[in-house]
């Protein structure tokens, strides 16, 4: 499992605005990333480089190639979704490429599998203009999954959930990563969540990138200082592993 | 997997199967619906055809004995009815994809000056139509066609250089709707009386105006446009989870909006061409067919046709019901029957949540 994500001096610039500069990295496929840093320091202009959606200077590939957006799976940050259609032929259009005038059977019973597994099959003949943020954020995730991607990127896909649900899908989305050896990124602001879950971070700071690696390297009392302007304890327990209490913003 | 859960699962793709089913029921009771109202539709008229004698003129065909039954049933009537039934679906078929393409439930073939350069063709093409060495009974509907497409032609060329969402295509829209508006207005100024009159009646839409042969053209349209409508049947169902799911999705948005939009002018040309500016249809079908098979487009692009046809072919029946002696234009028909429904909508859409 060679596949890499490979981020070769990556600038986003938004007209006159540098978004971010100089960012380079790898992300080995099989993990799950966690993309971290304040608001507005371009996590989702990122997510959209890599997509190809936004315009970047520099290279990104995965697995060598550049990236087509039919074999990835891209969560944006979630807009509610008003259409009148049940919450089972939502899903089924994570995979709208290769449906036909007779619905296959196969997808069918893939699509209702998803739902299952995200312990959402009640809400299956639910239109989907009725359900909560949280419980639309649960489905638009099932629908990307179905699509079986290598890349999945995710902008902020748990910031609707609860915390049971939360817990749910990190669970499925690194049995994923365990089946299929994909490469799963997320935006994530919940610091706690990419510390538990995350094999790996990437920080971004205004500008640029503060630093990639396992998440005890990177989101330090020192950078949470730098990056975020926050004081911050770090306490570790036997089960709960570490976990970050800001303490006030610093002076 | 735990036998409650693969009966779960089974319970999950049944009720799905159900729901294809149901959808499908309700397209075959539309058509049904729809062939009863053509029916109704050839037996009214001024000079009041028993059912009876629809059937057996029907059954005799063009050239049946009975001369009188075989010209008011064959060259009178079923032009019209069939018309009706194209120009329907046109509109149907127009609308959905309209309010699809720009998210708005309010919009319609019309929203973008279409109705408006129509207009300004006919009543171009009825003040000076003489002028040209054509056949008049076809300058006014070339006329009113190709300037339809000169308005989505200028439309196109703005989403063409500034990206084409909803908001640029109804700004582009709305623009291009007053600038005909007020050609029109200039041409029914200076027209006199008799070409004023003439003028008033092409844009209240009327059947009248049907002929075998505006209805094999208007035929052929729909004909030619209905493969590429229906090919494009998911990606329109995916526009349905907002421009950014759907671009996520890997769908190319501006690619189906402006091919979409490229669709819905030539429907609407084909609709209006022959028998005038129809409004409401395009409108109110697309929330009919959305009531009965949601917004899974191949189910929802046939009904909305249907259902066009429907209202159209009705809106004749009624005409002819309630004044015999002269139609009411069904143009007129639709309008006043569609504020109702407008409202219906409104209120239906306001107590949801």
């Amino acid at each position: 499992m060679n596949d890499a994500l490979i981020l070769d001096d990556v600038s986003i610039r938004l007209g006159r605005q540098v978004i971010l500069e100089g960012i380079n990295a790898r992300l080995a496929a099989g993990q799950i990333v966690g993309l971290v840093g304040p608001n507005g320091t371009g996590k989702s202009s990122l997510l959209g480089a890599i997509t190809g959606m936004i315009p970047f200077k520099g290279e990104i590939t995965f697995a060598g190639r550049g990236i087509d957006l039919r074999g990835v799976g891209y969560m944006p940050q979630h807009a509610a979704v008003r259409a009148q259609l049940s919450v089972l032929e939502v899903v089924l259009l994570g995979r709208h490429e290769g449906l036909g005038w007779r619905m296959d059977p196969g997808l069918l019973a893939a699509a209702t599998d998803i739902l299952a597994d995200f312990g959402i099959a009640e809400l299956a003949p639910r239109p989907i203009h009725t359900l909560s943020g949280g419980q639309q954020q649960l489905v638009l995730l099932a629908q990307r999954m179905l699509r079986e991607p290598r890349l999945l990127l995710l902008d902020e896909a748990t910031s609707a959930l609860d915390l049971a649900h939360q817990m749910k899908v990190f669970d499925l989305l690194k049995a994923y990563v365990r089946r299929t050896g994909a490469l799963v990124m997320i935006a994530i602001h919940d610091l706690n969540l990419a510390a538990r879950h995350a094999n790996s971070v990437l920080m971004l700071r205004r500008g640029g990138l503060a630093g990639s690696g396992r998440f005890g390297d990177v989101v330090t009392p020192s950078a949470l200082r730098s990056v975020y302007g926050v004081e911050a304890e770090f306490v570790t327990g036997p089960t709960s592993g570490t976990v970050v209490l800001p303490v006030c913003a610093v002076a | 997997m735990s036998p409650s859960a693969s009966d779960h699962l089974g319970r999950m793709r049944g009720e799905y199967r159900r729901a294809s089913l149901r959808k499908t029921a309700g397209l075959v009771a539309a058509a049904g619906l729809l062939a009863v109202l053509m029916l109704l539709d050839l037996t009214t008229g001024p000079s009041g055809l028993p059912l009876t004698d629809v059937w057996t003129g029907l059954a005799a065909g063009p050239a049946g004995d009975d001369r009188m039954v075989a010209t008011i049933l064959w060259q009178l009537r079923m032009p019209q009815t069939v018309m009706g039934m194209l120009v329907g679906a046109c509109l149907g078929l127009a609308g959905l994809q309209m309010q699809t393409i720009l998210d708005n439930p309010l919009a319609s073939p019309f929203t973008l000056g279409f109705s408006a350069a129509a207009g300004f063709g006919a009543a171009l093409a009825i003040m000076f139509g003489g002028l040209l060495p054509v056949p008049g009974f076809l300058v006014v509907p070339a006329a009113a066609f190709a300037m339809t497409l000169v308005a989505s032609a200028l439309v196109y060329l703005l989403a063409t250089l500034r990206g084409a969402s909803p908001e640029i295509l109804v700004l582009g829209g709305i623009t291009v709707s007053f600038f005909f508006q007020s050609l029109q207005s200039l041409m029914q100024f200076l027209a006199s009386p008799e070409v004023l009159q003439q003028i008033v009646f092409w844009l209240f839409g009327s059947l009248l105006k049907a002929t075998w042969t505006s209805v094999q053209v208007t035929a052929a349209l729909l004909l030619l446009c209905l493969p590429f409508v229906l090919h494009n049947a998911w990606a329109l169902t995916v526009l349905k989870l907002g421009d950014a799911n759907a671009r996520s999705l890997g769908l190319t948005v501006d690619r189906v909006r402006r091919q979409t939009f490229l669709l819905v002018a030539l429907l609407t040309a084909a609709a209006v061409s022959f028998v005038g500016t129809i409004g409401f249809v395009g409108l109110i079908a697309p929330h009919a067919c959305r009531m009965i098979v949601g917004e899974d487009h191949r189910f929802a692009l046939p009904l909305s046709a249907v259902m066009g046809a429907i209202i159209l072919v009705g809106a004749s029946v009624v005409g002819k019901i309630i004044s015999p002696a002269a139609a009411i234009p069904v143009g007129i028909v639709t309008a006043i029957a569609g504020i109702p429904m407008l409202f219906a909508v409104i209120i239906h859409k306001g107590s949801r949540p």
